[in-house]
Parts: C-alpha cells; sequence; structure tokens
C-alpha cells in the first residue's frame, strides 16, 4: 500500500511553487502549515517531509511530535536548511563552506560518491539526481546507512533506522528551494524520481 | 525609539548581515514576522520584506499591509510571489527557457538613486552565469513606473507603485543583500536601498 505523506509548508513562495506542482502533488496527501505543526496529528501519515530551509526555529519546539512518530515506525525526510541536529536524534552536521561553482572548475568532480550501491532508492536514482550543490554533510550515527558521501568524508544523504523506531532520511540537499524557485533543473529530476519512490518505499 | 525602517525577518539565519553592520543596526529594527500587526508598521517609513516570507501569513494580514501603505508608508517586496497577498499584485511568471541573452538586465532608470552608477552586468551575471538579478517578474500594475527589465525588455523586473499616500517596490529576485558574491557590494546595495527609501518622495512620489 502506498505510503501517506505529509510535506512541511512553510508558505514560502519555493514550498508554495514546488509542493503545487502538478507533477507530483497528487503524491503528497496532506501539506501540513509549520506555524501549525504542533497542533498536527502526525500519526495520520507514514512519511512527513521537512522540506528546505523549513524554519528551525519552529520545528525545534516539536521535537518530542517528530520523536514519538518515529518511534511509531514512521519515517521522516529532513531536507537542506532545517537544521535537523535540532530536533532529530542521532544528526551530527558539519557546516561547510558551499562550492555552488565546482562544475567550472578544471576537471570538474562533484565529489560525491555512492555510498550504499544495493539500497532500494538506487532503482529510482542515480548519482545524476542528487549531484549539484550541498550546505552541509553529515556524520551518520553507528548503524546507519550513507546513501550519497563526499570525497572528503561525511555524507550529504543518509538513512538512519538505528536511531529510533522508524527511519529517517536526512540531507543536505535543496531540490524544494530550487525546483521552487526555478532554476536547476538537477532539482526537479530528484522530486520527480524520489517523491514516487518514497511513496511506494 | 521606534526605527525608521523595519526588517520582517523569515528565517533563522537573517539575524545577521547586513543587520548587525552599524549603520544599519541604528535605523533598521528586525522583527520575526510572525510579530506583524498594526503596532509594529505604525509609524514606520519603510518595511523591509524578504524572499523568503510566509505568504500565507502576508495574505492574512493584507488589510494592515494595505493600510500600512496607503497611509504613507514603503513597503519593499522581494523574491517570488507565489499567493498575491497585496491586490496590487500577481504571481510571479518565470521566462521559459532562458538564455543568457535573455536573462541580460536592462536599467530603465539609471538615475534611480537604487542603481545610479551601477553595470547591469555586475547584477546579473556571476562567473559567466546569467541570471543572478531576476529569472522573471510579478506583472506590475498598469500605472507602475518601471524601473529595470530583462528578456529584451519585455519583462518587467524591478518597479514602484503608488499605493494611496504610500509606495510599493517590487524586486522578484533574491534579497538585495545577497545580490553580489562580495559583502562590500552587497552592503553598497543595502545601503543605497536604505538611502533611498528614507526620501524616496524626491525620486518616487
Amino acid at each position: 500500500m502506498a505510503n501517506r505523506i505529509a510535506a512541511i509548508d512553510g508558505g514560502m513562495s519555493y514550498h508554495l511553487n514546488a509542493l503545487s506542482d502538478k507533477a507530483w502533488a497528487g503524491l503528497i496527501d496532506e501539506r501540513i502549515y509549520l506555524p501549525k505543526l504542533s497542533q498536527a496529528d502526525l500519526k495520520k501519515f507514514d512519511v512527513v517531509i521537512v522540506t528546505c530551509r523549513s524554519n528551525p526555529d519552529l520545528l525545534e519546539p516539536c521535537r518530542d511530535q517528530f520523536l514519538d512518530f518515529l518511534d511509531a515506525g514512521g519515517t521522516v525526510a529532513a531536507f537542506s536548511g532545517t537544521s535537523p541536529e535540532r530536533w532529530l536524534p542521532g544528526v551530527v552536521a558539519r557546516e561547510i563552506p558551499t562550492n555552488y561553482w565546482w562544475w567550472l572548475e578544471e576537471g570538474a568532480d562533484s565529489g560525491l560518491r555512492i555510498g550504499a550501491p544495493k539500497h532500494p532508492v538506487f532503482a529510482a536514482l542515480t548519482l545524476r539526481e542528487f549531484t549539484w550543490h550541498h550546505h552541509a554533510r553529515f556524520e551518520p550515527p553507528a548503524g546507519a546507512t550513507s546513501l550519497v558521501n563526499h570525497v572528503s568524508g561525511g555524507s550529504i544523504f543518509y538513512e538512519d533506522r538505528a536511531s529510533c523506531g522508524g527511519r529517517l532520511f536526512v540531507t543536505s540537499l535543496d531540490p524544494f528551494y530550487h525546483h521552487g524557485s526555478f532554476f536547476m533543473p538537477t532539482t526537479s529530476r530528484f522530486l520527480a524520481a524520489f517523491l514516487p519512490w518514497i511513496k511506494h518505499n | 525609539m521606534t526605527k525608521p525602517f523595519l526588517f520582517l525577518q523569515a528565517l533563522a539565519e537573517q539575524r545577521n548581515f547586513p543587520w548587525q553592520e552599524p549603520a544599519i543596526a541604528s535605523k533598521v529594527e528586525i522583527a520575526d514576522q510572525y510579530r506583524l500587526g498594526a503596532g509594529l508598521l505604525g509609524g514606520r517609513q519603510a518595511v523591509v520584506l524578504t524572499m523568503h516570507q510566509d505568504q500565507w501569513h502576508l495574505a492574512a494580514h493584507q488589510h494592515e499591509l494595505e493600510h500600512y501603505v496607503c497611509a504613507g508608508g514603503a513597503l519593499v517586496i522581494q523574491g517570488h510571489v507565489a499567493l498575491p497577498f497585496l491586490s496590487c499584485l500577481s504571481v510571479f511568471r518565470p521566462i521559459e527557457r532562458a538564455g543568457p541573452a535573455d536573462l541580460a538586465l536592462g536599467i530603465e532608470q539609471p538615475e534611480h538613486p537604487l542603481f545610479r552608477g551601477l553595470d547591469p552586468k555586475t547584477l546579473a551575471v556571476r562567473k559567466g552565469v546569467a541570471g543572478f538579478y531576476a529569472r522573471g517578474g510579478s506583472e506590475p500594475p498598469p500605472d507602475a513606473r518601471i524601473l529595470t527589465r530583462i528578456n529584451s525588455g519585455q519583462c518587467p523586473v524591478d518597479w514602484v507603485y503608488r499605493l494611496g499616500q504610500g509606495l510599493v517596490f517590487m524586486h522578484p529576485g533574491n534579497d538585495l543583500w545577497t545580490t553580489f558574491a562580495d559583502r562590500e557590494g552587497n552592503l553598497d546595495l543595502t545601503r543605497r536601498l536604505f538611502d533611498w527609501l528614507a526620501d524616496w518622495r524626491a525620486t518616487d512620489g
């Protein structure tokens, strides 16, 4: 059976644009308005997507709500700019200067490498869909699986089933921001592949 | 004493640059967006919004915002309007399949205090990549004064519009204090913004 998905809507233009995109809006069962998150019943959902730049000042007071949801077997996918270390378990983030321009450098290399090629997500996405820039690197906790690593160390996208009863995806990628701001086509390809995947996995 | 300008902060990290710069901090108050109300707006020369604003919330406060402008305030709107939160706004439309030439910026009012002496290429192009200033626009009201355009002049970008006794300034791009790669350029543009807002009737009244 398909997962019931909730996505956080902070009212920013890029949230409104990205979540309303007809290509995948039908995959999202409900949008939770961020200032009203504390009143939301997360138990109705299997997956909660915390969209890029959802304000961590508003997420942090809902930490227990997320922990209860995770311990009941739920999935949380936290995207860039949400400071997940403030409201999710086991998150260790390392801020880095974002290199937006690696693709203009000689011998251009994003530095990204697949960390777990047998993970089912790679039946739906390739490294290409994860490749634009990233805003932090994480040290996944023991038992977690890094899906995409950086050659300098750290993960930019990991899955953690060890720190809670459910499943966490933590990433420093910002596809909702860029797709909803009408630039960086790779981010559109990411959402077009990732959202159907998480709907059914 | 109430500071003459107000910035409505939307993201946690927006407490820093450029608001801590002495020349800016002395005259701009930062307030969380969710504190918005008539009491916060009253008496301000200008209110500056960011591209990250919660537009559901702004729409719920449309009456207060329009009342503030009609009574003589200036309102700076930045970013993409997805949910028109004033009656004079329309949804942002990107230029479809835009190439570098389509994204070249033309400054229609080169003597405007915000743009005087600025090279439009430095605003719009970074490391040879175009489109940093704007990639589309929000259709201006019929009586608006267009300040800049892209798409060979077909797409208005920045515009000013007199609403009642006040002014709406639309900048449908990234927050102006993030325009340049360097801090000095961004600080200069921020200073220009507030210098203009302090005396906007001299050029746009």
